[in-house]
């Protein structure tokens, strides 16, 4: 277990040496460079400029210079905060992302493993129905929806949740909840599937002829398998939840990595981009892992090597 | 052979019936029969005849929707098991009456060591300490002929060979001391040669434990060395009951004397076998008449009409739900004239 772990992380650094150079690639093609500006710059400044930063230098030098760079763990300067490193920027938008995503994820957990659990056991009920009704609603309403309506309902009218900016503990629940909720929803559908995939199995039935109550059948015997397929959507969702939303962020004021998306894309901020790109990935892969060993404690016919 | 006693379990016209696409499937239509103490019921007939549906209509483990018992009584110590509560119901479940199933493979809950299931019946039943449960576990591992019981508790089902867990699954039945186990198609899904080991061991801790057993086949030579009484199934009903030699010397239903010519059997130079011809019936589309009628040697035009009444062949405990008797009767339908 242990050497696999190593293996695994040993294995990201190729990984992500392809992210990177794709990305880099990828980039250059789009068309404008950082500096186009709707007023045209002398071009006696724009050569200094590209020259400061190495853009005057043919494509290959630029990714090997780049490659160097990255090998320091430095992602650059920002092109279009030009007072900030990438580094910093990185620095401050991330940590605020990951905790906005960290609680996302846990409501996303508890509401959506909770609704499919319930559904699952109450199967055709109400509380069936009632469960896929609102994961219906979490998959199809877009959470510019759904947190502007948050924020009428317990900020303006109920004063319990601040409206928004990063403040106090508070100010945290209605942005993780509206991020939660679309991963909730696929939690919830995937958790009632598996559940109900995994009760009709033969040993449920053992389990039932050994006279265990109903509360054991399903924790003991059931859970295990049957969530099985929500902790495979988990790495995928986790990774998108902690590495910042858009939408989310620009609606509560968040200073978290979610603008930088497409604000760096936009301003053809190429440093930027990469270091959002590098990051997304490194949490997409520790995420990946997190979950390939989470299936192993599930289940034991799991063998790492 | 243990001392066979009283009447503990008596099934009266069971009817457990199953909602489908097609209408209602009655897939147990009528069964009785009495369980006594010690004693060895074997119940025969092809995938379909309703031998499992019985079985698991005894623990109530039928999935419902889409399965009901809408008729009968099973009555375990005059109890009525279909009138008790699901609380009562569990505690009758694993610890005085046991099933063990067809397939090992995947009646095991692979995510669970074999101590943890195993010691979870005491605990649940007997509230039994760890420590406690734990050693008598390893006991009866020791006792169903598993090695080194005390290593082999910590593992998983997939560690064990398909007979290993077979093993393990009749210990875990057998935990509680039952007084009946029900063995739905023990060796079915087992090799040839261990097929003959776990019924030794059935038939061993039976004598040991003087528990009664209820053995469910498809396969008459299973029950042949074993029963004391069989019963034959065809489409949801009994068709033939009897003791072995009954069933075996004096086949009194076609449909029975069809099982027989399609085994095996070395004490002849025949070498041919005897298929029963055609399918079993669609269990959703049955009218009054005879189910086994179309793929009968011995159909007669009243067999259509209504279900024949079961009529006492010679000895008093055999019986045959048929208007004639294949052993005096002609063929009707000789077997040459008959469709490939």
């Amino acid at each position: 277990m242990g050497r696999y772990i190593i293996r695994r992380i040993l294995g990201f650094f190729p990984t992500l040496f392809c992210v990177i150079t794709v990305a880099f690639f990828i980039i250059r093609v789009a068309p404008g460079g950082p500096f186009d500006r709707d007023k045209k710059i002398p071009p006696k400044v724009l050569e200094a400029i590209e020259e400061k930063y190495h853009l005057d230098k043919p494509l290959y030098v630029q990714y090997v210079l780049y490659l160097k760079q990255i090998a320091s763990f430095d992602l650059g300067p920002s092109y279009k905060y030009q007072e900030m490193s990438v580094n910093e920027i990185v620095g401050q938008g991330f940590p605020v992302s990951m905790q906005l995503g960290l609680v996302a994820l846990f409501f996303s957990l508890m509401i959506g493993l909770g609704a499919g659990l319930i559904a699952a056991i109450r199967r055709n009920t109400f509380w069936d129905y009632g469960s896929m009704g609102f994961a219906m609603l979490g998959i199809a309403i877009p959470n510019f929806v759904i947190a502007p309506i948050l924020i009428l309902f317990f900020s303006l009218g109920l004063s319990i949740f601040p409206p928004g900016r990063w403040e106090s503990w508070e100010s945290v629940i209605l942005p993780g909840f509206s991020l939660s909720l679309v991963h909730a929803a696929y939690i919830a559908r995937l958790a009632r599937a598996g559940m109900l995939d995994v009760l009709t199995e033969d040993f449920i039935r053992t389990a039932r002829a050994k006279g265990l109550r109903e509360r054991l059948v399903i924790l003991r015997h059931a859970l295990r398998g049957g969530i099985t397929p929500a902790v495979s959507y988990l790495g995928p969702a986790a990774a998108a939840m902690l590495t910042g939303s858009i939408v989310v962020e620009k609606i509560f004021l968040i200073p978290g990595m979610g603008r930088y998306f497409v604000d760096a894309a936009l301003n053809r901020d190429l440093t930027l981009v990469m270091g959002v790109v590098i990051v997304d990935a490194a949490v997409l892969l520790v995420f990946n892992l997190i979950v390939d060993i989470l299936y192993g404690v599930l289940d034991p016919r799991v063998r790492y090597d | 052979m243990a001392e066979v006693g009283d009447v503990i379990l008596s099934v009266c016209d069971l009817r457990t019936h199953f909602r489908g696409e097609e209408g209602i499937v009655k897939a147990v239509d009528g069964v009785s029969f009495d369980l006594r103490r010690g004693g060895v019921l074997g119940i025969v007939g092809e995938s379909g005849s309703g031998k499992s549906v019985t079985n698991l209509s005894i623990l109530r483990l039928i999935p419902d929707p889409p399965g009901r018992i809408v008729g009968g009584e099973i009555l375990f110590h005059r109890q009525n098991l279909l009138s008790v509560t699901d609380a009562e119901m569990r505690k009758v479940r694993g610890n005085r009456i046991s099933m063990i199933f067809q397939d090992p493979m995947t009646s095991l809950n692979p995510y669970l060591t074999v101590g943890r299931q195993l010691t979870e019946v005491l605990e649940e039943h007997f509230a039994a300490s760890p420590a406690d449960a734990r050693r008598q576990s390893i006991d009866m591992l020791a006792r169903v002929g598993i090695p080194e019981p005390e290593n082999r508790i910590d593992q998983y089902p997939h560690q064990f060979s398909g007979g290993m867990r077979q093993r393990v699954m009749i210990a875990m039945a057998l935990l509680c001391k039952p007084e009946i186990l029900i063995a739905d198609e023990p060796t079915t899904a087992v090799d040839v040669t261990i097929q003959a080991q776990i019924l030794d061991l059935i038939g061993s801790l039976r004598r040991d434990l003087g528990t009664a057993v209820i053995l469910v086949t498809h396969d008459l030579g299973v029950v042949a060395g074993m029963a004391d009484e069989i019963l034959v199934m065809y489409a949801g009903r009994v068709v033939e009951r009897g003791t072995a030699d009954d069933i075996f010397h004096r086949p009194s239903h076609p449909y029975t004397l069809g099982l027989l010519r399609s085994i095996p059997r070395l004490d002849t130079s025949e070498s041919r076998l005897v298929p029963i011809r055609g399918t079993p019936p669609d269990l959703a589309r049955l009218d009054a008449g005879c189910p086994f009628r179309p793929r009968c040697d011995f159909a007669e035009a009243r067999c259509s009409e209504s279900y024949p009444p079961t009529r006492t062949v010679g000895a008093a405990t055999h019986e045959a739900a048929c208007f004639v008797d294949p052993a005096t009767a002609p063929t009707t339908t000789p077997r040459a004239e008959v469709e490939p």
